[in-house]
């Protein structure tokens, strides 16, 4: 049984008259996949989002060895914007988010998911100039570099083409086998063979399926 | 961390060039425009020209706080940033370039109102009393304009609240220092209380920010 890294208690959560989530509690794992599933709309962002301010809301608590970790990145988020300064190209994006970072990635290493990726070749122009496909893999890139204790990853597939759904849910499977990773996704027959745990939003209800 | 986040916003204000570049057209139109239609009609005198240049200062800020902080809001890097960087430093680096920024243009706001306004003498007594109260009142505007634009993150008006709080909010910094300037150019001698009053007040709006920097979350 993999050990708790992130418990949530009772979270409950309105935006302006409409009530999101009612007294919501569960569990992310250590070296979990957990897929977060629900209809539009039903506030599967919102809890990332949520979750993004977990050190600093009452109803979440973390595990103490991984706050107390000075090398430890806790959480790194891919939402449904990619997070990247759309002037500045793909190389000082990814310099500025490596070197904020508490454990940098290391350079090697970041070249390899460029490879991977075939963004190499436009690591020096604007993030701005590339194609939707392109802005997700650097989106990608550029969450990973945090090596994070959870994961977060909002509709990763979107604008991925075949080739690169592989490499990254390849990539997910081996390199990040240890994170916790809590993933929405709709695409559920990719994402199926590597999900460990499931949980549904249905009318303000989280529910483990 | 904090070299990182100085050398994106370095980064980040090099990419809008073209921003700059309107913002020193517009300047030269602006001071143009009065200087046609009243310097060639009746020489402005030093407290007309000190009005023009606080009125400049203020449309400098304003442009700039809305052009430094609109690709941190619509590409979503502001939240990431915020992630690993506690929120003081993201607001102290940010007020420091927009200081800097807002300081060597205003240098070049100078240099227009001395080329196009003939009562504003290029003396070194004259240039010391110019810089000893606008760079306080830019601090202020700086602090001011970043606090602004991060609760404008969180609030669902969004930009709109940038002009509905900054401008209240710049008249007090405006007035004094529009007011020390005038006693310094008629006595000629340096009014320290006024002085006092434009630092206060970027004392005041630096700890605004911090205080509410916790607005500026999610």
């Amino acid at each position: 049984m993999n050990t708790s890294i992130l418990s949530c208690k009772n979270l409950s959560y309105t935006i302006g008259y409409k009530k999101i989530f009612k007294n919501i509690s569960f569990e992310i794992f250590a070296s979990d996949l957990t897929l977060l599933t629900g209809e539009n709309g039903s506030g599967k962002t919102s809890l990332l989002k949520l979750i993004l301010q977990s050190t600093r809301k009452k109803e979440f608590s973390w595990d103490k060895k991984l706050l107390a970790d000075k090398e430890q990145n806790l959480i790194s988020y891919l939402g449904h914007e990619n997070g990247l300064y759309s002037s500045l190209s793909l190389r000082e994006n990814l310099t500025f988010f490596n070197g904020i970072l508490k454990n940098p990635m290391p350079e090697a290493k970041i070249n390899q998911l460029l490879e991977i990726f075939q963004l190499t070749k436009r690591l020096e122009d604007p993030v701005s100039t590339f194609s939707e496909g392109m802005k997700k893999k650097s989106g990608i890139i550029r969450a990973l570099l945090a090596r994070p204790a959870l994961l977060l990853l909002d509709e990763p597939l979107n604008g991925l083409d075949i080739n690169s759904t592989q490499a990254f849910l390849k990539i997910l499977y081996t390199d990040f086998a240890h994170t916790s990773i809590l993933l929405v996704a709709h695409e559920i027959d990719k994402i199926s063979p590597f999900v460990t745990r499931r949980l549904h939003i249905y009318k303000g209800e989280l529910n483990h399926v | 961390m904090f070299k990182y986040l100085l050398l994106k916003e370095f980064q980040l204000i090099g990419r809008a060039k073209n921003g700059l570049l309107s913002l020193i057209s517009l300047l030269m139109a602006f001071l143009f425009i009065f200087h046609y239609s009243l310097e060639n009609s009746g020489k402005l005198d030093v407290n007309s020209i000190v009005g023009l240049k606080w009125a400049g200062i203020f449309l400098l800020a304003f442009i700039l706080i809305s052009q430094v902080t609109y690709e941190e809001r619509e590409s979503g890097a502001y939240r990431i940033t915020r992630l690993y960087i506690p929120s003081h430093l993201e607001f102290l680096a940010k007020s420091f370039v927009l200081f800097l920024l807002l300081f060597f243009v205003e240098i070049f706001l100078l240099l227009l109102l001395f080329l196009f306004f003939e009562n504003l003498h290029f003396e070194s007594e004259n240039l010391f009393g110019q810089f000893l109260y606008f760079i306080p009142g830019t601090l202020s505007l700086s602090f001011l304009g970043v606090t602004l634009s991060q609760m404008s993150f969180a609030t669902r008006l969004k930009e709109v609240v940038l002009p509905i709080l900054l401008i209240p909010l710049s008249i007090p910094v405006l007035i004094a220092g529009m007011e020390a300037e005038r006693k310094y150019f008629s006595k000629g001698e340096v009014n320290t209380s006024s002085l006092i009053v434009l630092f206060a007040f970027s004392v005041l709006y630096l700890s605004l920010g911090l205080l509410l920097r916790e607005v500026g979350e999610d």
